[in-house]
C-alpha cells in the first residue's frame, strides 16, 4: 500500500479484516491503522456494535415468539394412522398447500393382471430349466447314434437275384458308403420284331 | 396392513400361476415323443422311390434333382437331369406297392416286402418300361439304404433312375 488510503478503502479494510477475510500484509496493515488511527478504532467499534444489535434483535424476536402449540398444530394436521404411501397421498389432497410428492408414485401400480402373465412365465422358466438339466441330456444322448447312422448310412446291398428282359444288366457300386446302380437296358418293341 | 394383504394376495397369485405354467410344459409330451414311439412300436416299412430322367450329352440339373448329387454324378455321359416325381408307400411284409406315375412317361414300379427283421428289408423292386418289359432285383437293404435301378433306352438317348430307399 505505498498510497494514502480513502476513507471509503479503509472502512472496507477494517469491514474485512472485522469479518476475518484479510490475510498477511493486509491483516498487519488493518492491526496498524487499529492502532494508530482513531477513526479506524471508531469504525471497528461501530462494526462491533451492529453486530451486538442484530443477535438482540434475534434473541429478542425468538423469546417474543410462542412455540408451545407448535407440535400439536403439526399433530393435528397429520392424517391418523401408520403412514403408508395412500395416507399420504390423502395428506397431499387434505393439505394442498403441504407438498407430499405425486400421488402415483405413491401407489402401488393397478395391474393385477401381471401377476398372471409373470407367473406362466416364471413357470415355463423353471420347467425349460427342468429339461434343460434332466430331460434334454438323456434326449441328447439317445440322439448321438441317430444322428450318426444319419451321416453314415450304410449302403450295403446283399443281392439275391436280378433279372432282366433287356440285353444286359450291370450292378456298380464301389464301397458301402454309396448306393449301389442297377443298369439294364430297355428293349424297344420294334426292335424285337 | 391393507398394503401388505395386497401383496401376499399378489404374490400367491404368482405363485400359483408359476405352478400351473411349470405343470403344463412338464407334463405335456417331448416333442417327437409320440411319433418316436409309434415307429418303434410299428413294423412296416417306408419305401420311398424318387425318379430322375437324364439325356445324353446334356449337362445340368434342377433344383429337385440335386438332393441327389453323388449318384447323377455317378452315370456317365448323362445330364439334364430332370426330377420327374417322387413316390412313396409304407408295407408289411409279405405285401406290394404299385407306384405310378403320369410324370414317368409310361413305365411302373413295383415293391414287394418280402421279410422284415427289424434290421435287414428284403425287397423285391420291378421297373416295366413302356414295352412291357420287366426288369427285377430281389436284395437286403439296412436301414435308410438306397439303391439306384437305372433303366437306359435301347437308343441310348435318355436314362431314368428310380433311386429306392428303405427306413423305418
Amino acid at each position: 500500500m505505498g498510497h494514502e488510503m480513502t476513507p471509503s478503502e479503509q472502512e472496507q479494510l477494517i469491514q474485512r479484516y472485522y469479518d476475518g477475510e484479510t490475510i498477511g500484509r493486509e491483516s498487519d496493515l488493518a492491526e496498524e491503522m487499529l492502532r494508530s488511527d482513531p477513526r479506524a478504532q471508531e469504525i471497528l467499534e461501530n462494526l462491533v456494535c451492529l453486530s451486538d444489535s442484530i443477535k438482540i434483535d434475534l434473541d429478542s424476536v425468538v423469546a417474543e415468539e410462542d412455540f408451545s402449540g407448535y407440535w400439536d398444530n403439526i399433530q393435528r394436521r397429520l392424517p391418523e394412522g401408520p403412514l403408508t404411501g395412500e395416507i399420504a397421498v390423502a395428506g397431499r389432497a387434505a393439505n394442498e398447500d403441504v407438498v407430499v410428492g405425486r400421488g402415483w408414485r405413491m401407489t402401488s401400480p393397478g395391474r393385477p393382471w401381471l401377476a398372471w402373465v409373470i407367473g406362466p412365465a416364471l413357470g415355463a422358466a423353471a420347467a425349460a430349466l427342468v429339461m434343460a438339466l434332466f430331460v434334454m441330456p438323456a434326449a441328447r444322448e439317445e440322439a448321438v447314434p441317430v444322428v450318426a447312422e444319419e451321416t453314415r448310412t450304410d449302403h450295403t446291398i446283399d443281392i439275391e437275384s436280378i433279372e432282366s428282359d433287356g440285353p444286359l444288366v450291370m450292378v456298380m457300386q464301389e464301397n458301402s458308403d454309396e448306393p449301389a446302380i442297377i443298369w439294364f437296358v430297355e428293349t424297344e418293341a420294334e426292335q424285337e420284331g | 396392513m391393507k398394503q401388505s394383504r395386497k401383496y401376499r394376495m399378489r404374490l400367491e397369485s404368482v405363485l400359483l400361476s408359476a405352478a400351473l405354467g411349470l405343470a403344463t410344459v412338464v407334463l405335456a409330451p417331448a416333442p417327437g415323443a409320440g411319433l418316436v414311439a409309434a415307429a418303434h412300436a410299428a413294423d412296416s416299412v417306408s419305401v420311398v422311390v424318387d425318379v430322375v430322367r437324364g439325356a445324353k450329352g446334356a449337362a445340368g440339373s434342377d433344383q429337385r434333382s440335386n438332393k441327389h448329387r453323388a449318384v447323377l454324378d455317378r452315370v456317365p455321359g448323362y445330364g439334364g437331369w430332370k426330377f420327374l416325381d417322387a413316390m412313396s408307400v409304407k408295407l408289411v411284409a409279405g405285401t406290394t406297392g404299385s407306384l405310378s406315375s403320369p410324370a414317368v412317361s409310361g413305365r411302373k414300379v413295383a415293391v414287394t416286402l418280402e421279410s422284415f427283421s427289424g434290421s435287414k428289408a428284403k425287397t423285391r423292386v420291378v421297373v416295366t418300361d413302356p414295352n412291357g418289359k420287366s426288369h427285377k432285383i430281389t436284395s437286403t437293404l439296412g436301414k435308410g439304404a438306397t439303391t439306384v435301378l437305372t433303366t437306359q433306352s435301347a437308343g441310348g438317348r435318355e436314362v431314368h433312375l428310380f433311386i429306392v430307399t428303405v427306413s423305418w
